[in-house]
């Protein structure tokens, strides 16, 4: 079970000068901490002139969308991919 | 001169077949929000084998495949990976040009040689392809010496393909190719063509030009060169900047909203729309366009000339409801709404309001202008759109909620008179 949507989520990242944007490592919530296991797409998104970075990965066995906040360098859970049958 | 056509295969299906492991082999659907009655945007390979086609209802769709998995649009998404594939596309050449979200066209005669050829070419573009955007988004690549050949030549390479028709192939290509295959060629213009006994592309390089020019006037000539296998099409690379003509906005209206007053608010929307984007370039407009559908699919509308050109949005309102009133109002169902102003110069060339309420409401554009770029179109609204701008951008996912009849515009110019595709059948603007 992964976080819930708009639930903070402290992540582990590398941040390199050459990269388009930082790689989350490893995530940490409500106490548990899993490694991220693949990225599968990452793309951005502008609310006025605010930048926001969306990554779609596997951690721990899970998929998760993390929505990353440049300006505030804050990571939470987006609502992910929404899907039904 | 030689041409590449890319077209990203299934491309906002296999983005979000990318992004979520989950939907990757399944047939899914990428729509407006999934509870709510929307129309196909993009189908997966695995839904198209369905008969489920783009412009579809999602429940024809449904119909079609009960297990089809509906996905809610992301524009942010898409846009970012043609930013990516875009970025990729610029290190062979800079004669680039974006044909739409997911095609363009590459002019590659001098970096052939640099690369092995042009199929060597076109394997390390989709190789780069697969490392930047992953595995499971694929562009197909047609090779051929103009962008019309090499747009057929795609639909041969599809998918993950490439399709190189040489020269000795193209006279074989034009005989097989229906005129319908043809990006340009409608099928009202292939009905009329068909009455004229021409029926396959080789046909129309048959028949002598001043036949198809008295038939068609100008665009005849370009039949003519088509069935030829040439392109009198210029190659237009995306630095070539084009000057805008018009700015216009047009939304198929959701079932909620097709009563008059949801169609006059929807009506409003577009406007805003229009002048908001009228003023983020500097211009005003002094034709004002508006057209409107029915639930019998039947277009009516008109233009009117305004007293003086302008980019504030109740004015283009007024214009446009003057226009709708005058052709009986809103009908009981409105099923789409156009709004489009043309005749556009920029606006320091026009004459500043004179009148302090025409002033203020410049000022009031401003200022609600500042606070959408800087927190987003979302931040504020007009309350009398409020809800079918919510009701609008639900139903569509923010996926053609605003169709941008100034690219529609750009692209029928680039295809001459031939207003490629759906919109040129549609459009019932003078």
């Amino acid at each position: 079970m992964g976080p819930s949507a708009g639930e903070a989520v402290e992540v582990e990242a590398f941040f390199s000068p050459s990269a388009l944007h930082p790689r989350p490592l490893s995530l940490r919530w409500r106490g548990r901490r899993v490694s991220v296991e693949k990225i599968h797409l990452v793309h951005e998104a502008w609310e006025g002139d605010s930048r926001f970075l969306f990554y779609s990965l596997t951690a721990g066995g899970t998929f998760l969308e993390l929505r990353y906040d440049s300006e505030r360098a804050r990571w939470t859970a987006a609502a992910g991919s929404q899907a039904e049958g | 001169m030689l041409v590449l056509h890319i077209d990203m295969d299934s491309y906002f299906a296999s983005i979000e077949q990318q992004a979520n492991p989950r939907l990757r082999g399944r047939p899914i659907v990428v729509s407006g929000r999934p509870d709510i009655h929307s129309v196909v945007a993009a189908a997966s390979r695995e839904a198209k084998r369905y008969g489920i086609r783009a412009g579809m209802s999602t429940w024809e769709a449904k119909r079609l495949c009960p297990g089809v998995t509906f996905v809610a649009g992301n524009p942010d998404k898409y846009g970012s990976m043609t930013r990516r594939f875009f970025q990729i596309l610029l290190r062979y050449t800079p004669m680039v040009e974006m044909f739409s979200i997911d095609e363009a066209f590459l002019e590659v005669s001098q970096e052939v040689g640099r690369h092995g050829g042009p199929l060597a070419l076109g394997r390390k573009i989709q190789e780069e392809f697969r490392g930047a955007l992953g595995e499971w988004v694929t562009g197909s690549i047609g090779i051929a010496e103009n962008k019309m050949l090499a747009k057929l030549a795609v639909e041969e390479a599809k998918p993950a393909g490439i399709r190189w028709f040489r020269p000795e192939e193209v006279p074989g290509v034009l005989e097989r190719t229906p005129l319908e295959a043809v990006c340009g060629i409608g099928p009202r213009i292939a009905r009329r063509l068909s009455h004229l006994g021409a029926l396959k592309l080789a046909d129309l390089g048959r028949f002598p030009e001043r036949v198809l020019r008295r038939e068609f006037g100008v665009y005849g000539a370009t039949l003519a060169l088509w069935g030829r296998g040439l392109d009198p099409t210029p190659f237009v690379p995306y630095w070539q900047v084009e000057e805008v003509k018009s700015v216009g906005h047009s939304h198929a209206i959701p079932k909620a909203l097709r009563h008059p007053e949801g169609a006059r608010s929807v009506l409003l929307f577009l406007c805003e729309g229009v002048g908001r984007r009228l003023r983020r370039k500097g211009l005003s407009a002094r034709v004002v366009h508006f057209s409107l559908r029915d639930a019998d699919m039947r277009f009516c509308g008109g233009q009117r000339a305004l007293e003086s050109p302008t980019d504030d949005e109740e004015t283009i309102f007024w214009a446009a409801l003057d226009l709708c009133e005058a052709h009986g109002g809103f009908p009981d169902e409105t099923t789409l709404v156009a709004v489009r102003a043309t005749r556009v110069l920029p606006k320091e060339e026009t004459v500043r309001p004179l009148f302090l309420a025409e002033r203020r409401r410049e000022r009031l554009a401003e200022v609600v202008d500042k606070i959408r770029d800087r927190h987003g179109d979302r931040a504020i609204w007009r309350g009398s759109v409020f809800a079918s701008g919510r009701s609008l951008s639900q139903a569509t996912g923010g996926l053609g909620q605003e169709r941008e009849i100034v690219l529609a515009e750009k692209a029928s110019e680039r295809a001459a008179p031939a207003r490629s595709g759906r919109l040129a059948e549609l459009d019932p603007s003078p």
